[in-house]
């Protein structure tokens, strides 16, 4: 790699890591809080989720509004803080693309964070196997569509 | 880092990667309406391409007289994207305008595939046709053949050039005798209406 392109890189991790870092002062209420070294981890995750799942990110990334989501959760805690995000980045990515992109990055996540408090308990296993599963197929099909800001949900 | 080399006969331009990628971020907000952070690979390879296609629609067009202004100076990447996409839609504009001279003495002589390229085909084509998100994509297969191979056109500049090379066809067959061009292409095939055949060099064949 060159030198150019290893500053490139580094140029682009700084501003993430700056933008993920400005959340801890929100999550800070809910006993979470994220160092340097787990948001360098989080962002090297994110990127391999990216090239996993064939998918290019621009802007500030989803990283953050998952942080933001997620946070009030009872299901996490400090010591299971970065595994969660780590693996609900992971299965967001890869539901977008189940989903054929029919789906929002706020429609997901509201039906994510939905799923994960009620049905599945903090479980990240039910969410990904069995609600986005059977949830990813329904808008494929095209018999389920989102109904707004309110969280409703219908099947056609 | 990847460059990519848009040329024309007078002049050469590099972008680099750095420089594309800011509008086809910039692209990709618009084509998700700020609702998606990311895109598959298919879709940023598509808005890519769209950049790349305007572009090199402002190397390809523009005028001598211009290119010898410029020769030495190399456009901002966002402004050469912004002038090729406003001299795509001009293009769209003349193509339209082309479509519908044409079909006021348009005659398929008969020959379905010929009507259905010539008069529905290009229709759908100006109905669907994407400048903004996908104006390298040409749509329609164009089953009809013309006498001319387009290797490396596509999108409205193909479009163009294919519909031109109808217009002129027509424009030759209008001078000859009706009744000569039904004869000769029934002396050719008996069911030369379903024939997915040139008429024009059937014709030519037979002067």
């Amino acid at each position: 790699m060159k030198e150019q392109e290893i500053y490139e890189l580094m140029k682009q991790d700084t501003y993430y890591l700056e933008k993920v870092l400005q959340s801890n002062s929100y999550t800070r209420q809910f006993g979470l809080q994220l160092s340097e070294h787990e948001v360098l981890e989080l962002l090297q995750d994110r990127k391999c989720s990216l090239q996993e799942q064939e998918r290019v990110e621009f802007g500030e990334g989803i990283l953050q509004k998952i942080i933001f989501a997620f946070c009030d959760s009872p299901y996490i805690y400090q010591d299971n803080y970065v595994d969660m995000i780590a693996q609900l980045q992971n299965i967001f990515y890869l539901y977008k693309n189940e989903s054929m992109d029919e789906l929002t990055d706020d429609e997901l996540l509201s039906y994510m964070k939905e799923k994960f408090e009620n049905e599945c308990q903090g479980s990240v296993e039910h969410l990904e196997d069995t609600c986005l599963e059977g949830f990813a197929r329904m808008i494929r099909a095209g018999t389920c569509r989102f109904m707004g800001a309110n969280n409703e949900w219908s099947e056609e | 880092m990847s460059r990519y080399v848009i040329s024309n006969k007078d002049k050469e331009c590099i972008y680099s990667m750095d420089e594309l990628m800011p509008i086809v971020a910039w692209l990709t907000e618009k084509y998700t309406s700020k609702e998606s952070t990311s895109v598959s690979y298919n879709i940023a390879r598509q808005l890519m391409g769209a950049v790349l296609y305007c572009i090199r629609e402002l190397a390809v067009t523009e005028d001598l007289e211009t290119a010898a202004l410029n020769l030495n100076k190399k456009q901002l990447a966002k402004d050469a994207y912004e002038k090729g996409y406003e001299l795509v839609i001009a293009k769209v504009n003349q193509t339209q305008e082309m479509y519908h001279t044409m079909l006021q003495c348009f005659h398929a002589y008969g020959n379905q595939n010929y009507y259905d390229t010539a008069v529905k085909g290009i229709e759908g084509f100006l109905k669907c046709y994407d400048v903004r998100y996908h104006p390298q994509n040409n749509i329609i297969t164009m089953d009809y053949p013309v006498l001319l191979i387009f290797d490396q056109m596509c999108g409205v500049d193909l479009i163009y050039q294919y519909l031109n090379c109808i217009r002129l066809e027509q424009m030759f067959l209008s001078q000859l005798p009706e009744n000569f061009i039904q004869n000769t292409l029934v002396r050719y095939h008996c069911d030369y209406e379903e024939l997915f055949v040139n008429i024009c060099s059937i014709v030519l064949h037979n002067i």
